[in-house]
């Protein structure tokens, strides 16, 4: 596989800290990381489409209260690194396995979140013996575990690409045409989920 | 990890208040939970950093008191922050300039192209997010510093709803017109319909819009076995 894909993976698995674990300045929005992976890609267009739908879909869901929705940042990487990877899978199934990876991210990162409470003991057992608590080091090494399960995650998506090809190669027609169905009307999903978190009260 | 992160902001101010040993001990303080709205954070930090450094020029029962309010204070400051911040940042900020990165897309994509669209997208997505926050987060550490015990008081002053109010009204507005052009563009009459049966679904009970597009497809995938989309 071309080292652009690994590097736009890279950059996608760093971004995601954006998301809740440092910064959180919008690197990661999709909207942002979208067209940026499309152009890095070779097409800037489908970054922009794929970018949009992530991002407003994820409108309607508010990362507050320790919830953790699914990762639109993941899901626009993963959705680009389908179709504009070697695997080449049409949009139409690129699009929702993005959105699986997504959720299967926020699962990673609950077991990720809960692996914390250990670093945060270690620091207070440290501290109760009067030494220094080395917070540099047990952040950033949360931080690396992190983008390191991010990467890793999307990898395994690039690794599942060609299977996905082949199953969409031979998906009976009403599904392909099915998935084309979601795909067509996921602009009006994305606009009145924009017009919806205007009305969710967090 | 808000936790970990609040001792990390804390270790170099605890350390010049009270000097290497102590300010371990005094760390001991910030250790343990601690959850806000990562926005509003900087302001429990900045009162938090002034009431420490006022303990540490105290003595004895004064000093112990002085630890007392300031830890009851950081921990109801937290609490009430959060639901702030998340309304004003999360539910307010985000959308619109979700929002205004749509209009600068179309936009840029009728002054010149997809490039010049994309990149007016993800400047006002990042920037119009980016700068707002940012600015926030630095002004507000020294506000939290100079409020100090009167963050309370001084926070009731601020209006809130207002700002939020604004913010979403802004961001409904530019919506209404981002669907009005878009709808433009093609079919209206079905994409009326579409936009409006997608939003009385989202007042379904636990709707999301990952959810609302897998039961599309469903649909899509029974229509086009009964020959329907043909």
């Amino acid at each position: 596989m071309n080292g652009v894909v690994w590097a736009a993976a890279a950059v996608a698995a760093v971004a995601e800290l954006d998301v809740a674990s440092v910064a959180q300045i919008g690197v990661s929005r999709p909207m942002v990381l979208g067209p940026a992976m499309g152009a890095g890609l070779g097409d800037v267009s489908i970054g922009v489409v794929l970018g949009v739908f992530a991002e407003l879909f994820d409108l309607a869901e508010t990362p507050v209260g320790g919830r953790l929705p699914l990762n639109a940042t993941v899901a626009v990487a993963a959705a680009l690194l389908l179709f504009l990877g070697p695997a080449a899978v049409p949009v139409e199934a690129a699009f929702p396995a993005g959105l699986l990876a997504g959720a299967i991210h926020a699962q990673l990162e609950t077991v990720l979140r809960e692996r914390r409470a250990a670093a945060a003991a270690r620091v207070s057992a440290r501290l109760a013996q009067d030494k220094p608590p080395r917070l540099a080091r047990e952040l950033s090494r949360e931080l690396l575990l992190q983008a390191g399960a991010t990467f890793a995650l999307l990898a395994g998506v690039l690794a599942c690409g060609g299977t996905l090809s082949t199953l969409w190669a031979a998906a009976p027609a009403a599904a392909r045409e099915g998935l084309s169905v979601g795909l067509g009307l996921a602009p009006f999903l994305a606009l009145a989920s924009l017009a919806h978190s205007f009305r969710v009260v967090s | 990890m808000q936790g970990l992160g609040l001792m990390f902001a804390l270790e170099p101010w605890l350390r010049r208040c009270w000097g290497a040993a102590e300010g371990r001990r005094a760390l001991l303080r910030h250790d343990g939970y601690f959850n806000t709205n990562p926005f509003m954070a900087p302001l429990v930090v900045g009162t938090a950093c002034a009431l420490e450094e006022a303990a540490s020029q105290q003595r004895g029962e004064t000093r112990e008191a002085a630890l007392k309010r300031m830890g009851a204070l950081k921990a109801a400051a937290a609490q009430s922050l959060a639901g702030v911040g998340d309304a004003l940042f999360w539910g307010a900020l985000r959308p619109l300039t979700a929002a205004l990165g749509l209009l600068a897309l179309v936009a840029g994509m009728l002054a010149s192209g997809p490039r010049l669209g994309a990149r007016g997208m993800a400047a006002i997505a990042l920037c119009g997010f980016a700068g707002p926050t940012l600015w926030w987060r630095w002004k507000s550490l020294s506000l939290g510093y100079e409020w100090r015990e009167r963050l309370a008081l001084k926070l009731k002053d601020v209006p809130w709803q207002a700002l939020i109010r604004r913010a979403r009204y802004a961001g409904a507005a530019l919506t209404a017109v981002l669907a009005v052009v878009w709808l433009a563009q093609g079919r209206a009459l079905p994409g009326t319909l579409a936009l409006g049966l997608y939003l009385l679904a989202f007042r379904l009970p636990a709707a999301t819009p990952a959810r609302l597009y897998a039961a599309t497809c469903a649909l899509g995938v029974l229509a086009a076995a009964a020959g329907w989309t043909r």
